[in-house]
């Protein structure tokens, strides 16, 4: 739950001296990129930034953020930023999808995200920091130093603090590019003191003014107490005498000061202010939990206007914190004054009434402090599921961590939570205790149907088919329809156990049903991989219509929802980009391949689960090797490669290699394809694995590729008559048409073709007719006047011309002239490669997608026809373009 | 224990006059103002560097002028 307060932009203070000359300079500087006040606490740093805002020249818009220690873990640091920046533009910031990573994100990243979205702000707005020294990870100093290199023109950023920020700054300072406003700026001179003090209707010479200032030392802080002392009750009412006291005195000046204000409160105030201090943030209501015999409301209003050190964090006045130096002392007075035992009660008021009302990070603070942990167990187990649900794992996890271990697995709600975050990390022997923690609480059906899931979806891992099933199965029925969340996740584990038992028509029912039922409960993970299993089911069993029907219904949800825009959501999205691929539905499938593409960036910096970016690859890979961008394609599949090698091979892996293989042969790289195809021999895959199918077919393509002997290709004819699984027995089929064209049997040939338009015809399916080798277009052509499936046939003609015609457009070799211009942006790109930057380093520093770069690249290439980067920069050379 | 590590005994010397009451606030290290120089001495053993930091960090959130940091070698028996 993020704190609004936090986003609050402090209104100014009343009765604050007006400081003209640093109002001109901070408006003078905006023209640079940065904006930063250091000086000590009490110095009235805040003060002046917000005085500058609320002055009536200001005219930018404003993002405020307060930082505090909690904002050190980069993830909570990125979120608060997305939550500041967001109300200054209409489109949603990249940055809140970061902030909901599973595995911390490089600073590089964030940083460059951080710039893409500060473009997307149009008018001119200034980001404020405040009190940056709280924090001290390197790698939000990374970003902000590199924000600072690359920020967009609208924006300045302003940093308060009490140490200098740890960023680079001889730059800037070199070029003038920031402005410095420090303690010795921020001092009070003595005809401002005197005036700050005649605004309280308090009158003092200057003399008296000179003498306070040598005292203070011009310092805001000790002036205001010095105010607020000498309009205490108990002062000297003779001002001068007041003063020469004060001054004569040796004790340290806030020591002194805070004991004469604190002296001159009405008791019940003064014990207000102690117990109230160990909070970082309050209104009434909290105040009350911890003093309750005070009027909470009155006291902090009286407190308000007599100008004692509270600050408010919000238009309503409801919300305030002490002014960070008035709650340290208040502090250790709370130490001296009141026992270790009252202390620890306080605290343990403070973090029931917190987490009642969600405030969890705050509760936990206060736990930390006195060890009273039940409440905000109480609080985490409320929370802690659904925000793992909405796909804020994360930060269930953050709460976790804080929470001592031995809490988490007395809790059964938290056990539960702690298992899940496990498993999503593969961590699965680990998650063990913390299950058996869970299944403890056997009364909560709610969480009985939840431990339950765990624990098939564990079964299921283990390879305990028939145990996992049985389980789910009984629990849905004890569930009845009253938990559709729980039931939902049960079934999609049902769906897994049946089709793994081979019972598929239950498979799919099992699916379908699960998301419904996660939807309505609205588990947005948990539908959105009902979602890639049902999708997944309907393309293994041929039908692709249903897999269209379902996939485009979830793609529609999808571009409305932003809360399925979650790692998850994309699977499902890619699923989707295949079976459009499949019907060779190009249009959709451009839109579609774009949304893959952005999904596919933010998911490479956010997922632990590498196997879904290779997925996801190969995937985009066949769809734009498909349109004709070979080059795109190859760098994919390379990256894919890369990654793949990266992890652990275990037996689960070998679905990847099915795609490359496919990836290879589509794209007639042979000698990769038998690389590959060899390694999976090796793993001797039983023969009911469908996989162990598609590499039969494999083997045969690469016959027909490399032109084998007759003989050969006849065996091979026999082969694939004996596969029969659905959609194999489709690929079986062309080849088989295929193999008989090329072996000269060419009545058979057309009548194979037939079949397998009759096979194909009723679902759909396209891309299958597109073969990278053999004259499928004019099979085509010949069958069709007597062919029963002339509709179907235009179909896929239409579909291949087109891509025919893409390929043959990039691959045109002419001698000649350049005949069309390179755009601006096309020349920035060349340039840069001429200079030897790599195209991620290319993506960087123009911000754009790596897949964009490869696209300019691509355009270059046949504009300057040439077939590589070398040859491009040689020919731009050579025209004078470089 | 490392070298670097060892615990040692640190004098940190602040501007003005800060009364003994604050030890408590300074994890009981000792409170000696010097009123002549007004300066006072914060002073006692700590741990690591860490520990340092951390004394630093409280000097610098009560807003106090921070004028030097002395390492005091022990004695050698």
């Amino acid at each position: 739950m993020l704190l609004q307060t936090k986003l609050f932009v402090p209104p100014a203070a009343d009765a604050l001296v007006p400081r003209p000359h640093l109002l001109e300079r901070l408006n003078a500087g905006l023209k640079g990129k940065l904006t930063f006040v250091a000086a000590p606490a009490g110095f009235g740093k805040t003060t002046l930034i917000a005085s500058w805002l609320n002055d009536s020249n200001f005219d930018r818009k404003v993002a405020w953020l307060s930082l505090d220690e909690d904002d050190n873990l980069p993830q909570q640091f990125y979120r608060y930023v997305a939550a500041a920046l967001q109300p200054l533009t209409d489109s949603p910031l990249q940055l809140h999808q970061l902030a909901k990573a599973d595995q911390p994100v490089s600073s590089k990243s964030f940083a460059k995200v951080w710039v893409m979205d500060a473009l997307t702000i149009e008018e001119p707005f200034l980001l404020v920091l405040d009190d940056l020294h709280v924090i001290d990870s390197s790698e939000i100093y990374e970003a902000i130093t590199f924000l600072l290199e690359h920020m967009p023109p609208q924006m300045h950023l302003a940093i308060t603090g009490r140490a200098d920020p740890l960023i680079p700054l001889s730059r800037l300072r070199a070029r003038r590019q920031m402005t410095e406003i420090r303690a010795a700026d921020l001092r009070f001179e003595t005809a401002e003191i005197q005036t700050f003090l005649q605004f309280l209707s308090l009158e003092i010479t200057l003399d008296q003014a000179e003498l306070l200032n040598q005292r203070t030392e011009g310092w805001a802080a000790g002036l205001q107490l010095a105010a607020l002392a000498m309009q205490s009750p108990t002062a000297d009412k003779n001002r001068g005498r007041f003063i020469q006291s004060f001054a004569g005195n040796h004790r340290f000046v806030i020591d002194y000061l805070t004991d004469e204000v604190l002296r001159g409160q009405p008791l019940a105030t003064e014990a207000f202010l102690l117990q109230t201090s160990l909070l970082e943030r309050f209104n009434a209501d909290l105040c009350a939990a911890l003093v309750p015999d005070a009027d909470a409301s009155t006291i902090l209003q009286t407190l308000e206007r007599a100008n004692l050190f509270l600050v408010p964090l919000d238009d309503q006045r409801n919300w305030y914190r002490y002014h960070h130096l008035f709650a340290d002392l208040l502090r250790q007075r709370l130490s001296e004054r009141f026992s270790a035992e009252d202390i620890n009660h306080l605290h343990g008021h403070a973090t029931a009434w917190l987490a009642e009302h969600d405030f969890v990070d705050e509760a936990i603070h206060h736990a930390r402090a006195c060890g009273h942990w039940s409440d905000v167990s109480a609080a985490v187990t409320r929370l802690g599921t659904k925000q793992i649900n909405h796909g804020l794992a994360n930060l269930t996890s953050g709460w976790l961590n804080q929470i001592p271990d031995e809490v988490v697995r007395k809790t059964p709600g938290l056990a539960i939570d702690k298992a899940w975050l496990l498993y999503m990390e593969y961590r699965v022997d680990e998650m063990v205790p913390y299950l058996e923690a869970a299944e403890k609480e056997k009364d909560d059906l709610a969480h009985v149907g939840e431990t339950a899931v765990m624990r098939t979806f564990y079964l299921l891992m283990k390879g305990n088919i028939e145990d996992a099933r049985r389980q789910a199965e009984a629990m849905c029925e004890q569930l009845g329809n009253s938990f559709p969340a729980e039931t939902g996740g049960l079934r999609v584990v049902l769906g897994n156990a049946y089709e793994a038992m081979g019972e598929s028509e239950k498979s799919g029912v099992a699916f379908t049903q699960a998301a419904e039922e996660l939807l309505a409960g609205e588990n947005w993970m948990g539908y959105s991989a009902a979602i890639v299993f049902l999708i997944r089911h309907h393309l293994e069993a041929g039908r692709l219509n249903e897999a269209y029907k379902v996939g485009s219904q979830f793609m529609t949800r999808y571009s409305s929802d932003a809360r399925l825009q979650h790692g998850g959501g994309a699977q499902a999205v890619v699923y989707y980009a295949l079976v459009l691929f499949e019907r060779r539905d190009n249009s959709a499938l451009q839109f579609v391949a774009e949304q893959v593409e952005q999904a596919l960036e933010l998911t490479k910096l956010m997922m632990p689960d590498i196997a879904v970016v290779i997925w996801m690859n190969l995937t985009l890979a066949l769809i734009k090797q498909a349109s004709g961008d070979q080059i795109e394609a190859d760098e994919l599949v390379r990256d894919a490669a890369d990654r793949l090698n990266a992890i652990d091979q275990n037996q689960t892996m070998f679905v990847y290699y099915e795609l490359f293989v496919r990836y290879y042969l589509a794209s007639q790289q042979h000698e990769n394809a038998e690389i590959l195809m060899g390694q999976l021999a090796e793993l001797d895959l039983p023969e009911s694995n469908p996989v162990a199918s598609l590499h039969q077919l494999h083997q045969v393509e690469l016959l027909l590729q490399k032109g084998a002997p007759p003989a050969e290709l006849e065996t091979a004819l026999t082969r694939l008559k004996s596969l029969n699984e659905p959609v194999i027995k489709l690929r079986a089929q062309v080849l088989t048409v295929l193999i008989q064209h090329q072996l000269g049997h060419s009545e058979e040939a057309l009548e194979s073709l037939e079949l397998a338009l009759e096979m194909a015809a009723s679902q759909g399916w396209v891309a299958i007719f597109d073969t990278p080798v053999g004259r499928m277009i004019e099979l085509l052509r010949t069958v069709r006047p007597t062919s029963s499936q002339q509709p179907f046939i235009d179909c896929i003609l239409n579909a291949l011309d087109k891509t025919a015609n893409e390929h043959k457009s990039s691959k045109i070799q002419v001698d000649g002239v350049v005949l069309e211009q390179l755009s601006e942006r096309e020349l920035e790109v060349l340039r840069l490669v001429a200079e030897g930057y790599s195209n991620r380093e290319i993506s960087e520093r123009l911000f754009l997608a790596v897949g964009t770069v490869k696209r300019h690249l691509n355009n270059i290439n046949s504009k300057l026809y040439a077939s590589s980067r070398t040859q491009a920069v040689a020919r731009a050379r050579e025209l004078g373009l470089l | 224990m490392t070298n670097q590590e060892s615990s040692n005994n640190y004098a940190i010397y602040v501007q003005g006059e800060l009364s003994e009451r604050w030890a408590q606030w300074f994890d009981d290290m000792a409170i000696a103002p010097e009123p002549e120089r007004n300066v006072t001495v914060i002073s006692g053993r700590l741990s690591d560097q860490a520990a340092l930091h951390g004394l630093l960090n409280r000097v610098r959130n009560l807003g106090l002028t921070l004028i030097a940091v002395q390492k005091i070698e022990d004695e050698i028996e």
